[in-house]
């Protein structure tokens, strides 16, 4: 178990430094960040006493290094556009972002599971149908147009939601909406094709057989079997609600990290942009590595075979 | 207005309208007005800040010396900061200051935060500076303390342009032992003025909050507060003024009003801005170093078309670098037209062999900036020329190969050279740059010079005149597209309108300025 979970954690660092690394040259490749800050462009000169006070004027491999023995020393620089800590935007904006991927998690979980039971288990009826019916548009609408369908309908025409801001719960309806809808539908799906899968298996049958009571076969044999791999969907899934989040935080002006990660894409601001990619990496990471870990327990061929 | 929370709010759905009804009486009750702006600031430094979307808040925070009266239709100083000043000579400025002007952190203004805050500009010590002192200052030697209660401010040569420079919000009042104490950079996050809202919170590049400064020295401010809130997409800024999110939101162009137009509860103000949208083209870059072919390039374009196909009509074809119906307008320059004829046969004289000239625009940067470089693209191919378009970013393109970008020029103060010193001067970049040229035209720095230093009126009308033919007939370093046309909306209890004489995109909420009916 233990050789399991250290294999996967040197994974999960290397997996770590290749997005970083190529993050850091993709960002320098772009171009110079100062172009974007003065209204009017700069002097050479101003330029050059710019790029030594952020010492962009190094060769990137020895930033990069520089840029390593910060982080070891869990220094992540400071904002080139608005020259304060990078660490001190994301606390301020992570609030918000934190409870939108709290309630779309907790949403994909309440709605998504018991959707895919429904489906599966009443497969053949209206209601069965009802339920992948529902599943299918979640999984092939994409954000950006549900967001705007939602603010159409709940904001413009009918006055009921608020369309930007994260101050109240009732600014958090649309965009949690939002972000889990694809994932309630993916969820669904994988459900209802396991509960199928495993409602055909022979131990089930077994159990059917014995006289166990159907709520019995299902809850304690069914489920518990078809939700292994639902696990790992879901941890999968999890990249989804970190990269969806930046869209739907932008379509709902949400003051969350999102913006604070998209603006720094669009000013080319490396440190906050090298900070949001390693924060985002780090949280598929370790949220892969959770699922990972999860599947080794309660799998226990996988800690054997691991 | 903050809506209620979650837990607050009753459940059935069907009291939401009467929720949305509670929320607009609530913006005259509270008297704080939302405003949902497309485009935010990182720094409000009221000397380092110049962009469009600074001009949103800085009028409202920081004082200036001498104050223009933004709603007179002619130019009309006010006493500011200043309560009198006096040309001591013709590069020598007295001022009298206000006494016991008080900062928002509650200390009192000096005459040596005054000349603190001016200095900063009349010198560039840091790079953040450059721009304002580009635009407004570079003419400014110093300001000095004289005793407790003046300041004299010297310029480098007899300037008719002093009190009005004086009056751009670039030369507004910081305090002095603020900046000091925690640095250019912290200062531009908390920032520190004299005028009729302080600044309450600040999220960079999200929301300003300002609250009613009740120590300002002038009439209180109509508002408790302001809240900023940054909607950069215009179809959830539409809705969120709908929606009653927002009380006021800015630059919508003319094909997205038809969405608020006959709506109950909310107004429309457009105009179209003194400002023209630009193409710069390069005077130093093959083939564009040949005047035929720029003029060729400008009659090419049928403005008309452009206005009328993008702008619903409403924005203004120029007539030549000056705006119709402001106070420094010289009437009958009409030096701008659309001739394809006369293009074409521009193109043969100048030898031109196809060589291929790009047009470089900033991709959704100008309002309806990537429709009307294609459009221009196709009339240039119209007339034979091989056009490439190409988007760039900011700044930082290698000038010696840039053939052209857009740009824009609003008219920073109503004088003559109000939107003119400001970009077509060698303190800009297109001079830095080397993308125009004017000593090519011999004639431009003499009239330049009697335009920009000359205190006889009539002298600097009679020259401006000319130096508009020679720029837009000889040395053609620029082709002007329009004045673009944008509206603001807002709650019907909101009355506002847009100020007159200070620069475009200024949103100003002063005493007088603006009020909320109950």
């Amino acid at each position: 178990m233990l050789r399991y979970l250290a294999g996967k954690g040197f994974r999960s660092v290397l997996t770590v430094f290749a997005v970083l690394l190529i993050t850091f040259v993709a960002a320098r490749i772009s171009g110079n960040p100062f172009q974007f800050l003065y209204d009017d462009g700069l002097t050479q000169e101003e330029q050059a006493a710019l790029d030594q006070e952020f010492g962009l004027d190094r060769p990137w491999p020895a930033q990069f290094v520089s840029y390593l023995g910060q982080i070891a020393r869990g220094n992540f620089g400071r904002s080139i556009a608005q020259r304060r800590p990078v660490v001190h935007l994301y606390a301020e904006a992570i609030g918000p972002t934190l409870r939108l991927a709290a309630l779309s998690f907790l949403a994909t979980v309440a709605i998504g599971l018991p959707l895919g039971l429904t489906a599966a288990l009443a497969r053949h009826s209206a209601l069965g149908v009802a339920a992948m019916g529902v599943a299918f548009v979640g999984y092939a609408v994409p954000h950006f147009l549900l967001a705007i369908i939602l603010i159409l309908i709940f904001s413009f025409y009918l006055n009921w939601l608020p369309s930007i801001g994260s101050e109240t719960w009732w600014h958090f309806i649309m965009p949690t909406i939002t972000l889990s809808a694809g994932l309630i539908a993916a969820i669904a799906r994988y459900l209802r094709g396991e509960m199928l899968g495993v409602l055909s298996q022979d131990f089930v049958r077994t159990a059917r057989a014995k006289g166990l009571p159907e709520s019995m076969v299902i809850g304690k044999h069914a489920v518990r079997n078809a939700l292994i791999p639902v696990i790992t969907v879901l941890g999968l899934k999890f990249n989804g609600l970190v990269s969806g989040s930046l869209i739907v935080e932008t379509v709902f002006s949400f003051q969350g990290v999102g913006q604070i990660f998209i603006g720094s894409v669009q000013l080319r601001d490396y440190p906050v942009l090298q900070f949001g990619v390693i924060a985002f990496a780090l949280t598929v990471v370790v949220v892969n590595f959770l699922v990972d870990a999860l599947y080794a327990v309660v799998d226990p061929r996988v800690r054997r075979s691991g | 207005m903050t809506r209620s929370t979650f837990s607050s709010r009753p459940p059935a759905i069907g009291l939401i309208a009467l929720f949305t009804c509670v929320g607009l009486a609530s913006l005259a009750a509270s008297q704080e007005l939302r405003v949902g702006v497309q485009s935010h600031v990182r720094a409000l430094d009221v000397q380092a800040e110049t962009s469009n979307a600074g001009a949103q808040f800085l009028h409202n925070i920081y004082d200036t010396l001498l104050e223009i009266d933004t709603t007179a239709q002619q130019l009309k100083f006010k006493p500011g900061l200043a309560v009198s000043w006096q040309r001591v000579a013709g590069d020598t400025l007295e001022i009298k200051l206000r006494p016991n002007v008080k900062f928002h952190d509650g200390s009192v203004m000096t005459a040596d935060d005054v000349a603190f805050s001016l200095n900063r500009v009349f010198k560039i010590a840091l790079p953040a500076f450059r721009s304002s002192n580009g635009r407004f200052f570079y003419n400014f030697d110093r300001a000095e303390a004289v005793d407790a209660s003046t300041v004299r401010v010297v310029a480098k040569k007899p300037d008719p342009l002093m009190e009005i420079l004086l009056a751009a919000r670039n030369a507004g009042v910081t305090s002095k032992a603020h900046v000091e104490h925690v640095g250019f950079d912290q200062s531009g996050l908390a920032p520190i003025g004299t005028g009729p809202y302080r600044v309450a919170s600040f999220k960079p590049n999200q929301e300003v909050i300002l609250e009613r400064f009740d120590d300002f020295w002038g009439e209180k401010a109509p508002l408790q507060r302001i809240r900023y809130v940054r909607i950069p997409e215009m179809a959830p800024r539409i809705t969120a003024l709908v929606n009653g999110d927002v009380d006021f939101i800015v630059q919508i162009p003319p094909d997205q009003e038809h969405l608020l137009r006959n709506r109950p509860n909310i107004k429309l103000v457009g105009t179209a801005w003194p400002m023209f949208h630009v193409y710069v083209l390069n005077m130093s870059v093959p083939p564009l170093d040949n005047p035929k072919i720029r003029r060729a390039l400008n009659l090419a374009i049928d403005r008309d078309a452009l206005v009328k196909a993008l702008w619903d009509g409403k924005a203004v074809v120029p007539k030549s670098h000056q705006f119709p119906g402001t106070a420094s307008e010289i009437p009958g320059v009409n030096l701008i037209r659309f001739d394809p004829a006369e293009a074409q046969k521009l193109l043969r004289e100048a030898g031109y062999s196809g060589a291929p000239i790009t047009l470089n625009f900033q991709q959704h940067y100008y309002t309806y900036g990537n429709l009307a470089a294609q459009a221009v693209a196709d009339m240039w191919k119209d007339v034979g020329i091989n056009v490439k378009l190409q988007v760039i970013e900011g700044f930082g393109q290698d000038p010696k190969t840039l053939m052209t970008r857009d740009w824009s020029n609003p008219l920073y103060y109503p004088d003559l050279l109000g939107a003119f010193d400001t970009h077509w001067t060698k303190s800009s970049w297109v001079s830095r740059d080397k993308f125009f040229l004017p000593e090519l035209a011999p004639e431009w720095e003499k009239l330049y010079s009697v335009i920009r230093f000359s205190l006889d009126p009539n002298e600097r009308r009679a020259a401006h005149k000319r130096l508009l033919e020679v720029g837009e007939t000889e040395l053609v370093p620029w082709v002007l597209l329009y004045q673009p046309y944008e509206s603001f909306a807002m709650n019907d209890r909101v009355t506002w309108s847009i100020p007159h004489n200070v620069r475009p995109y200024v949103l100003s909420f002063r005493a007088g300025e603006i009020s909320v009916r109950k």
